[in-house]
């Protein structure tokens, strides 16, 4: 064993959890090595196309045909365009075996999906970790909001989520910076839902961005958000959270970092005679070197399936079925959030107003079905996004000087649209899964991950409830041209695949215990979206964030006194 | 000239054209897919030309750094499927021909408002011309889709250059603050 190959803590994956995770191992004194699998990433400087305008795009924003024939899975993605490609990986340089359709949306380099999230930041309250206890599904999440609420605070606080003090109990209130505000479209359906029904609230949604400015953002060298909804390109002036603007320079701060891209983890290294695992094997991407690293402590954040992924690979005679697997749930149980159903319409109202300039964020309706009491015919609800805007038109009639001066003529003001998108909680089953081909690699040397996750019948139950639902809340705040669609878009492109390794009090029927440790390998910690129990309704990454924080200090608690090895 | 007579003609010269390329003129674009539209001097004029009737630019100074018909060159192979690709090659040809024969000139003789003329008869035509063969019918629709295709590209060109993003659409890399709602 080489000393320079030695850690306090190795940290897999440097991207959401992971920067996290990092942070606040380094902060407690750990000398940490953080492996990511992709290349290096520097905040500001390695954002290629952050200050370019339309015009100085070579294919101003769109991606080629020929592309997208390539790689059909990015291409579904909203976030995927000219400006910001470089930050997402193509499906055929990293396949996957799809046993059913599953749109597979990743990022890997340093920052990971920091760098193109949707910067959605919501609580989890008791209502979604006592869900799965209540309702009959999957198992009693090991936790409860009390436990994570001060880590809620803890990371919103150093990332910087503006939001309103709402006082639902469905969706706690955090610590926030000053919200943007709705519209008088939005204002006109909040009042309309109010007016109409108890339980349902539209709200600002809240979002991981800079409203004002606080000693810490300084410390951070953050500013401003500047409202260029160019977010997935980089923030120049750090706006918004990732980890390259944030997490990942306060580690280095402290000097007990040490950064490794390029680095594919191939597995854990777990030694029977220790009874633990005690390293990481990787492989250089560039030059297939392999090398081994050693710590103490190892914290799984590489994201879910490649978390999933990683384990699965990561066998010994202890774990001949991967590492933690003693139950065979290992890869079982992963779930999403089935975003397939919209609603748009037109609201005649407001033709004196309008709005001026842009916002990163919408509003937000948190889940108001099944909450207080089972009241539908499928398990669990959905959350919604919420917009409407006004949109400038000019018409593009004609030929020649007419067609000329429509082009140059001032605008007129559209309607008002107004549209919903529905984020509904799926039931995880241990028959969605991912696993292990028994023969395909990819060209390190990885085995090819099989992913077999689809709807199920209560899901198609949801969006018929979504659509009636809101149509009725559309209707009754006056809007008209209402349209339903379902654009029947496969698993995987709502980005929040989740579960594989689920946390639970007991060790036959989920993979990691209350504090994310496996429970038959404590010093192997996941806080990243394999964890999951359930998946809720709410954008996971904040409750990431805050399990990330949570679980590494509790670990180094742990180390210290002894506890863990 | 009678139209179905012109369909017939360009109908035989596409045909022609595709088994013998060392006989086409200097105006007619090769047919090959998923390659780099290659304009010559030729082609590039007269792209320009058509371009310009259909949306005059003449009084715009533009700093974009392309003229259209080398974003035309790029977009078209870029963008489309090669079955469309190789459909716009073959209705500009069509197109290039049955100006000529219309207006009974060369194409550098072809004043803005004859192609103006042009270009609002095929697009004002909403069905092809029926009891014609399926070579004519196949000319018949490339012409169209060239036509859609320039006239939607020329849009392009002229509203995401920076003149018409700034000086038009206000357009502001840091716009700053957002107002919910104000006096329309």
């Amino acid at each position: 064993m080489q000393n320079s190959n030695k850690y306090d803590a190795i940290v897999i994956g440097a991207g959401m959890s992971g920067g996290w995770s990092a942070k606040e191992l380094c902060e407690r004194g750990l000398k940490t090595l953080l492996v990511e699998r992709g290349r290096d990433v520097k905040h500001i400087k390695d954002y290629p196309t952050t200050n370019l305008k339309p015009w100085e795009f070579e294919y101003r924003g769109e991606i080629s045909r020929a592309e997208k024939e390539a790689n059909p899975s990015i291409a579904r993605c909203y976030a995927y365009r000219e400006d910001n490609k470089h930050f997402f990986v193509k499906d055929m340089e990293h396949p996957y075996i799809q046993d059913e359709e599953f749109d597979w949306i990743r990022g890997y380099q340093v920052g990971g999906k920091s760098l193109m999230w949707a910067r959605q930041t919501q609580r989890w309250s008791d209502f979604d970790f006592e869900g799965p206890l209540r309702d009959g599904f999957a198992v009693d999440w090991p936790i409860r909001y009390k436990d994570l609420a001060p880590w809620y605070s803890y990371v919103e606080k150093f990332a910087g989520i503006s939001g309103n003090k709402d006082g639902l109990d469905t969706l706690p209130d955090g610590e926030f910076l000053p919200a943007l505000d709705l519209n008088c479209v939005e204002k006109h359906f909040q009042s309309s839902l109010k007016r109409n029904y108890s339980d349902r609230h539209l709200i600002y949604g809240r979002c991981a961005h800079i409203t004002e400015q606080r000693e810490i953002f300084r410390q951070q060298g953050r500013g401003l958000c500047l409202n260029r909804t160019e977010c997935e390109r980089g923030c120049p002036f750090g706006g918004y959270f990732n980890a390259n603007s944030t997490t990942i320079p306060w580690a280095a701060k402290t000097g007990n970092l040490t950064l490794r891209p390029n680095a594919i983890l191939l597995s854990i290294i777990y030694s029977d005679k220790e009874n633990k695992a005690i390293g990481v094997r990787v492989i250089d991407s560039e030059s297939k070197e392999i090398t081994e690293y050693f710590a103490k402590l190892i914290f799984l954040n590489a994201g879910a399936l490649n978390t999933l992924l990683i384990m699965l690979n990561s066998t010994s005679e202890r774990f001949p079925n991967g590492i933690g697997n003693d139950n065979g749930a290992l890869g079982k149980y992963v779930a999403f959030h089935n975003y397939r159903s919209r609603i748009n319409a037109i609201c005649e109202d407001f033709g004196d107003r309008k709005s001026v300039g842009k916002r990163p964020t919408s509003g937000y309706i948190p889940r108001f079905r099944n909450v207080y009491r089972q009241e539908t015919g499928f398990l669990r609800g959905y959350a919604a996004g919420f917009s409407a805007a006004r949109y400038s038109q000019r018409t593009k009639d004609g030929i020649g000087q007419e067609l000329k001066e429509h082009l140059f003529a001032p605008s007129e003001l559209g309607p008002w649209v107004v549209n919903s998108h529905m984020m509904g909680e799926t039931v995880p089953k241990a028959t969605n899964r991912v696993y292990l081909d028994p023969q395909k690699t990819d060209e390190w040397g990885m085995p090819l991950l099989h992913i077999s996750v689809k709807y199920d019948d209560n899901d198609e139950r949801m969006i018929r409830d979504f659509q009636d639902q809101f149509t009725d809340m559309f209707e009754k705040a006056g809007f008209v041209d209402i349209k339903v669609s379902d654009d029947h878009r496969a698993p995987g492109l709502d980005i929040h695949e989740m579960g594989g390794a689920r946390m639970g009090n007991d060790p036959n029927t989920s993979i990691l215990n209350r504090w994310h440790q496996v429970h038959s390998c404590k010093n192997i910690i996941v806080t990243d979206g394999a964890c999951m129990t359930s998946t809720s309704t709410q954008n996971p990454s904040l409750t990431y964030m805050a399990m990330a924080a949570r679980a590494a200090n509790h670990a180094v608690d742990e180390l210290e006194k002894g506890a863990i090895l | 000239m009678e139209r179905r007579k012109a369909l017939k003609g360009l109908a035989a010269l596409a045909a022609g054209l595709t088994l013998l390329p060392g006989c086409r003129d200097k105006l007619q674009i090769e047919v090959r897919a998923n390659k780099k539209l290659e304009l010559n001097d030729a082609q590039s004029t007269w792209i320009e030309a058509i371009s310009e009737a259909i949306l005059p630019k003449d009084d715009v100074v533009f700093t974009t750094y392309e003229s259209f018909s080398k974003y035309i060159s790029k977009m078209v192979t870029f963008r489309n499927s090669e079955e469309a690709q190789v459909a716009f090659i073959n209705g500009y040809n069509s197109c290039t021909r049955d100006i000529s024969i219309i207006y009974e000139t060369r194409t550098s003789k072809i004043k803005p408002q004859q192609i103006i003329s042009y270009f609002e008869r095929i697009l004002g035509d909403q069905e092809p011309l029926l009891n014609t063969s399926p070579e004519e019918m196949k000319v018949q629709k490339d012409i169209l889709f060239f036509c859609h295709q320039v006239r939607k590209m020329s849009i392009e060109h002229l509203t995401t250059s920076r003149e018409y993003q700034e000086q038009v659409l206000e357009y502001k890399l840091v716009p700053g603050s957002y107002i919910s709602c104000t006096k329309a």
